[in-house]
């Protein structure tokens, strides 16, 4: 069934090939496309719709309303079919009782409580490069950090850190189908053999917490316990990693917004809102539910629906002056991390990985630009622009320089 | 600008999806419960902190908290 359906996110519907846009600034390109109403696309064959919508209005139409606009996946009822996601693949009511159990594990408070272990992760990679005065920030760095961060808080080694990352490389940009696969077992033998391990004996660690739920007052099977772990994994890291990338080449090549933020890391804060606004790298797919329309375009049960959230956050009927970078925008209500029942259970963990990132850098480096002259910037993930949901457009290296004290001693 | 007034804020039913950014403008104004989400009860804002509040209920994404701002009545 499933490797019968042709993909909802065919290539094919695409109305710009990746030729028409900008590596350094995809968002540009996603903009071009709004301004009109949701664009149409018919998929052929089956004869289902898919619609892209792109402003404010229409996004927020849509996310706020699970009923009509569905994220169940169909292959829910069998999860050993497929890699599903808990609880993002599924709709309120039963969405509810999955965040209900999460939701204090990455609650604002218990992400200030970890704030001292993901500053000490943060400081200890910024000082194992710093005195070399250089380093390729996406490997050395961007990658390392939300991936420690992560393993740790989740109960697996942090010495396995390196292996993680190659995984969410891996996973998100496959060489294949079937290294895709061999890819989610690796990531569901790891999964296994933890949540194995701490039934015996539950640590201090979100692993052993989620060994302790219970939902409709039975403890979650191992498959529930599997599809929360992957969607932990596969939506924390990569996103992550994607906004450090481009947050950093912004501070490397605005001079003023670098000093800025070094003269006063209070704004740090602001600074990451925006960097979110600014650089938004997700995006959002639903199913059609039910016939329905937004401004007027008729939508049928069973289209898809697409929802990139940067052209919404720069969106000039919400946002003022929305295609300026404003270091300290106030206010910055922005949807990075999305809207509704489906918000980003990480949004409090990634806005602190963000902040630390900002202030500790900065500290230390308050000056630096990208590394090499001839340094030529390459993308991926701007798949989004044909239609896959999931993409996160990446910078693909990151070349930093900066004076080392030590090198000009 | 001079407030006149009162101001109420309260939260509007099932729009909360915690974002919790009322309660990082103004934790005092805008309490969150253990998963994060607003406990926020109908509350009359007391003046000095009536722009905090705006600034709070502005900055939700879901436009969860109402605002309900009553002039005083002239004479």
């Amino acid at each position: 069934m499933v490797s019968d359906s042709p993909s909802p996110f065919s290539p094919q519907v695409s109305r710009l090939g990746p030729a028409a846009v900008d590596v350094l600034d995809p968002w540009e390109s996603w903009q071009r496309l709004s301004g009109g109403g949701p664009i149409s696309t018919e998929i052929d064959g089956d004869g289902r719709g898919c619609w892209y919508l792109l402003d404010y209005q229409q996004m927020k139409s849509a996310l706020q309303n699970p009923a009509v606009f569905s994220s169940q996946k169909d292959s829910y009822k069998d999860t050993s079919q497929e890699f599903v996601l808990l609880p993002g693949e599924v709709d309120p009511p039963v969405h509810r009782k999955y965040r209900t159990l999460l939701n204090p594990a990455f609650s604002p408070g218990q992400v200030a409580a970890r704030e001292p272990e993901i500053r000490r992760i943060c400081v200890e990679l910024i000082e194992s490069f710093l005195d070399r005065g250089s380093c390729e920030f996406m490997n050395d760095f961007a990658f390392l950090y939300p991936t420690s961060v992560f393993l740790g808080m989740l109960g697996l080694d942090v010495r396995r850190t390196t292996e993680f990352v190659e995984y969410t490389h891996r996973f998100t940009r496959p060489r294949s189908a079937s290294d895709r696969r061999d890819v989610e077992i690796a990531i569901d033998a790891s999964l296994r053999e933890l949540f194995g391990e701490r039934r015996s004996q539950p640590r201090d660690d979100l692993a052993s917490y989620l060994l302790s739920c219970e939902i409709d007052d039975r403890p979650l099977t191992d498959e529930e316990l599997l599809s929360i772990g992957r969607l932990l994994f596969i939506a924390g890291l990569d996103t992550v990693a994607a906004t450090l990338g481009w947050s950093f080449h912004h501070l490397a090549i605005r001079p003023q917004d670098r000093t800025d933020l070094a003269v006063r890391p209070e704004l740090s804060s602001t600074a990451v809102e925006e960097f979110l606004r600014y650089y938004s790298v997700i995006t959002s797919s639903r199913t059609v539910a039910e016939d329905t329309s937004i401004n007027g375009c008729p939508m049928h049960a069973g289209d898809s629906i697409v929802i990139p959230l940067a052209p919404v956050n720069r969106d000039a009927s919400e946002y003022e002056a929305a295609d300026q970078f404003i270091l300290d925008r106030r206010p910055n209500r922005h949807v990075g991390f999305g809207l509704g029942p489906h918000r980003c259970l990480g949004s409090h963990l990634a806005r602190t990985e963000l902040r630390i990132a900002l202030e500790e850098w900065l500290a230390r480096i308050p000056d630096f630009s990208v590394g090499h002259p001839d340094w030529r910037p390459e993308a991926s993930g701007l798949e989004p622009l044909l239609g896959i949901g999931l993409s996160v457009p990446m910078l693909s290296s990151l070349p930093l320089s900066w004076a080392s004290t030590k090198a000009a001693d | 600008m001079a407030d006149h007034g009162e101001l109420t804020v309260a939260l509007r039913p099932g729009l909360c999806s915690g974002h919790a950014r009322c309660y990082a403008i103004a934790p005092d104004l805008y309490p969150i419960d253990d998963e994060g989400y607003s406990a926020l009860e109908p509350t009359l804002v007391p003046e000095n902190l009536r722009q905090l509040a705006r600034t709070g209920a502005e900055a939700c994404p879901e436009g969860a908290i109402r605002m309900d701002e009553t002039a005083t009545k002239a004479g």
